[in-house]
């Protein structure tokens, strides 16, 4: 160990003090999702998934096992672009709905429902979820602050 | 205070504040103010401190930890020498802040760097910051100026309760000092406990 470790730490020290202060003192966003529009794009996506089924079952020509096929097609498709606006809207309902207290207790910037956010608008849903719950789990379980982008 | 302190006092403070002056050199003048009169807890603090320093640049954590308690068992005297040392009161908040300074980032450092047991330095470290907060309360009132460098020392140790929640802190709780603090800086509030999924209080 050599001098520079502390010198490096005070710095590093000072920096944990700055993200702590912004962490305490940032606007909070409070989007307008409730828990009712959440149900309301359950509901379309239920509606687009079974209608879909009827309309493939009662109109196609092909057998069962296409049938199938295609509709797993389908559904990874409609998760992929229709579920991911879902899930922003599920996070911002939380987002909504939980206390000043339990938001701000995050370690990491963006916080960890930003991030969320963010994940499910740029990576695709399968990937967004893997890596959020390596955020929640992993990175924001520490003593340290951290800056984590997605 | 005698002409032999005074003299290597005065020059050490100047040393310490000169980010390019030699650990060593340093260190010497606060021994030789020390030796000058062994009274003087500033010197001891100082000294402490830079033995600190110079033993975390050898790498050997276990007397790093000692130093460290030795500043902490001298804190309330080094601030006591202080207010009642010569000098004006500019002088004095340098040399506070210097303290300060030195003395609030070393608990995490050395949690951070597992230099000695966990239960001590946390503990021992936050009861420490709480008591030099208070001390420089205490001794130089409720001064604009001088709470900046009471409630240094508290925000760091509310912040070490909060995150290091399992260890025991002798029934001071943080919410009494956070409530001290707002008094003087109504924005402050207390940070959270560690992570958005914490399991238990």
């Amino acid at each position: 160990m050599d001098d520079l470790q502390w010198e490096e730490y005070l710095k590093h020290y000072y920096q944990q003090k700055e993200l702590e202060k912004y962490q305490q003192r940032r606007t909070l966003s409070q989007p307008k999702t409730t828990n009712f529009m959440v149900l309301l794009y359950i509901t379309i996506l239920l509606v687009l998934v079974g209608g879909f089924v009827v309309i493939l079952f009662v109109i196609s020509p092909f057998n069962l096992g296409i049938n199938t096929a295609i509709l797993l097609l389908y559904i990874v498709a409609i998760l992929e672009s229709y579920g991911r606006l879902l899930a922003v809207k599920i996070v911002e309902c939380y987002q909504h709905y939980a206390s000043e207290e339990k938001r701000r207790r995050c370690k990491c910037v963006p916080s960890c429902s930003e991030y969320a956010i963010l994940c499910f608008k740029k990576y695709e849903l399968f990937y967004s979820l893997f890596k959020i719950r390596k955020r929640l789990f992993v990175t924001c379980k520490g003593f340290e602050y951290i800056i984590d982008e997605p | 205070m005698n002409e032999q302190e005074r003299e290597f006092l005065t020059a050490a403070r100047a040393l310490l504040s000169d980010p390019n002056a030699d650990l060593e050199y340093t260190l010497a003048h606060y021994y030789q103010a020390h030796e000058a009169n062994p009274d003087n807890a500033e010197a001891e603090f100082f000294a402490a401190y830079l033995g600190f320093k110079g033993l975390s640049k050898k790498g050997d954590g276990a007397s790093a930890a000692n130093a460290f308690k030795a500043m902490t068992n001298c804190l309330e005297k080094a601030i006591r020498c202080v207010k009642n040392s010569e000098g004006d009161e500019t002088e004095k908040y340098t040399v506070l802040a210097s303290m300060v300074k030195a003395y609030t980032p070393i608990t995490r450092y050395l949690f951070a760097k597992h230099l000695s047991t966990t239960t001590d330095t946390i503990e021992g470290g936050v009861l420490g910051l709480y008591a030099l907060g208070t001390a420089i309360k205490n001794e130089f009132g409720t001064d604009a100026v001088f709470m900046q460098l009471v409630v240094e020392p508290w925000k760091e140790a509310i912040s070490l309760q909060r995150t290091y929640y399992a260890y025991k802190y002798n029934g001071i709780k943080p919410e009494d000092y956070v409530a001290k603090i707002q008094k003087f800086d109504p924005s402050y509030t207390m940070p959270n406990k560690a992570g958005c999924v914490t399991i238990g209080k």
